[in-house]
This record gives C-alpha cells, sequence and structure tokens, in this order.
C-alpha cells in the first residue's frame, strides 16, 4: 500500500499508525507481517545481540519496530528485523526514530518477500553506511553476508556466523536458529 | 561523472556521449574503464559464453558494451560486463540497444568499484527480470550467484558455475575463470 502524498520524517513520525510502514523517499510503504519461522529466528537473533551488548556494554540492539533514519536528505526511515547501533554513535536512547544508520542491520525474509527487493533495502543500507548486513534466508537455511568493502558471502547451517569488527567475539552457529 | 541533464533512452541512443556511459533514471552516469585483470574476466566470460551459444544458436551473449534497456517504462540503459540473452525473447540481433533485460547478466568488480553499488546494481538486474546474475570478485576469487527467486550462493574454486535452467549445460569451473 503506498500512501498519496509525499511526507517528511517529522509528519510520519507524529503520525500514528495502525500497523508497520516504513517510509522510502517520502512515501509511507505499509510492511507486511512476516511469517512466524521468520519473525521468531529474528527474535532469536535479537536475543544474542542483546546478550553480547549487555556482556560487552558496548551499544544497543533494536527489535524490529525501530525505525532508523538512513537517509536524512531523502526522507528515509527503514525498519531492519533486528540492528545494533554502536554506544560511540547513539550515546543514549531518545524518544524519536533513531537518527542514524545502524552498524549492524538483519533482514530476515518471509515466504512473501522478493529476493530482488531485499537486495535493493540490503543496497540502500550499505549506502546509508551500514557496515555488517545479515540477509536470512529461513527457507534456504542460509545467511549471506554484505559489508560496503568486501563481497557478498553466504554461510550455510553448518557454519557459524560471526560478528567480523562490528561485534567482535560474537559467534552464531547458525544451527540454532535454523532449527 | 554525472552529466546535469535528463536524457530519454532516445537521446542517449542516438547522440553518443564520449566514452562508456549508463542511464540511470535519464541521468546519463560515467563508467570507469575497468581493471585489466577485471577486463580480462569479463572477456573470459564472454568468450566462454558466445562459444556455447553460438553453435546452438540457442541465444546471443554480448561483450561489455552492449546497453540494455532494463525497463519498458523508467529511462534506464545498462551494461553488463557480460550477457546473455535467449533467442525465443530476441528473435533478431538488435540493431539498437538490446530493448529488453537479459536473461544472464555478469558482473565483475574492479578494485574501483564500490560494493553498495554494485549490489545496487544486482538488486535492478533482478527487478527488470534478469534470470541470474554472476556478481565475480577477483580479489576474494568468488563468484556470488543471485536468482530473483532462489536463495544467494556464493561459489570459490573449488566449485563449478553452473547456469541451470537458464542455459542449460553451461558449466565453467570457478578456477578457470580466475586462470
Amino acid at each position: 500500500m503506498v500512501a498519496t502524498r509525499p511526507m517528511t520524517i517529522e509528519e510520519f513520525e507524529a503520525e500514528a499508525h495502525e500497523r508497520s510502514w516504513e517510509l522510502i523517499d517520502g512515501e509511507a510503504i505499509a510492511v507486511t507481517p512476516s511469517a512466524n519461522r521468520s519473525v521468531w529466528i529474528a527474535g532469536e537473533i535479537f536475543a544474542r545481540l542483546r546478550d553480547y551488548v549487555r556482556a560487552n556494554d558496548c551499544g544497543w540492539a533494536f527489535t524490529d519496530g525501530a525505525g532508523f533514519v538512513l537517509f536524512e536528505e531523502r526522507a528515509t526511515v527503514r525498519s531492519p528485523d533486528a540492528a545494533f547501533v554502536r554506544r560511540e554513535r547513539l550515546p543514549e536512547l531518545t524518544d524519536h526514530f533513531v537518527p542514524m544508520a545502524p552498524d549492524l542491520a538483519v533482514e530476515v525474509l518471509s515466504p512473501s518477500d522478493r529476493i530482488p527487493d531485499a537486495l535493493s533495502k540490503v543496497a540502500m543500507y550499505l549506502q546509508a553506511g551500514v557496515q555488517l548486513v545479515w540477509l536470512v534466508d529461513p527457507l534456504e537455511r542460509s545467511v549471506t553476508v554484505f559489508r560496503p568493502d568486501a563481497s557478498p558471502k553466504t554461510l550455510g547451517e553448518v557454519d557459524v556466523l560471526d560478528g567480523s569488527s562490528v561485534l567482535p567475539g560474537f559467534t552464531l552457529p547458525l544451527a540454532e536458529i535454523f532449527i | 561523472m554525472v552529466a546535469t541533464r535528463l536524457m530519454t533512452i532516445q537521446d542517449f541512443e542516438t547522440s553518443p556521449l564520449p566514452g562508456r556511459w549508463e542511464l540511470i533514471d535519464g541521468e546519463p552516469v560515467e563508467v570507469t574503464p575497468s581493471s585489466g585483470r577485471s577486463s580480462r574476466i569479463g572477456g573470459r566470460l564472454y568468450s566462454r559464453l558466445a562459444d556455447f551459444v553460438e553453435p546452438t544458436e540457442i541465444g546471443w551473449a554480448f561483450p561489455a558494451d552492449a546497453g540494455f534497456i532494463l525497463f519498458g517504462d523508467r529511462a534506464i540503459v545498462r551494461s553488463p560486463d557480460a550477457a546473455f540473452v535467449h533467442r525465443d525473447r530476441l528473435p533478431e540481433e538488435p540493431a539498437g540497444f538490446v530493448p529488453i533485460a537479459p536473461d544472464i547478466a555478469v558482473e565483475v568488480l574492479s578494485p574501483s568499484d564500490r560494493q553498495p553499488e554494485a549490489i545496487a546494481k544486482v538488486a535492478m538486474y533482478l527487478q527488470a527480470g534478469v534470470r541470474m546474475v554472476w556478481l565475480i570478485d577477483p580479489a576474494t576469487r568468488t563468484v556470488t550467484v543471485f536468482h530473483p527467486d532462489a536463495s544467494i550462493i556464493t561459489l570459490g574454486e573449488s566449485d563449478i558455475l553452473d547456469a541451470g535452467d537458464v542455459l542449460p549445460g553451461f558449466r565453467v569451473p570457478v578456477v578457470d575463470i580466475f586462470a
């Protein structure tokens, strides 16, 4: 569903929404509810991120409701399925959208998602400065890791996902989320 | 380099700009020449595709400079580093730009390429209907394979790149691509 009038970030934030939306180049786009497997996986990844962040006191882990202002000048606010922001970049929580791109963005595909659109979202995250993107495909039981300075790399369920330089020491054996 | 004036596909085709350009939403964008290594890899893929398709007349192989009109309703002309179009979709050799998106698009990264733009280009190809994209990274000696409706796969030097049902029988050992 597409709203008819371009909106500013302020209007988008102030307006009450009945459901999840993202703002892309001023256009409000409804977010389709995800399959329960995808939501569970996103929650599990969030829980691991939260545990890591607490243990290392290094920032903030967010669930899928958080809006991130990816490009101020393009009026683009998007919500990854899970995300991490380093404390140096976001010293305190506020009552607004997160005013920057996250350091890590996680996208978990649902059967209704199209790969071309998911990749386009990944490209947008990277262009906005996200340092690490995990694209999780529950059907194929794989995770593709994208970075701004390295080629994509796909991991399977026997592999261990690591946090690279964004989350040093973070590990997640993928068998634990592809149950 | 970005020119200042928006162009139609017809303008772009009939009044050539000096050098190599692509047209993205009406905006001519100059294409930086490839590195020697990347150019040779693209050429090698083109040769393999041409050798495979020409005897059987199953379709057309194109080297790096062919322009493809990716969308019917957007002024976008892009040039993959090598491409294949099935003859069913393109019965005659086009005198002008190729009027459709290719079935296979090959992108070879150069040291000057930025990963976010490369992923955005892959996403655009898939949105335009390309059935298979091969993103080749000479630095890591990997090939990442994208389809619009299947998982992303990263191949290393011990793997074989297989065009599957897009071009049945076309197989190249990844090690040969980087030879």
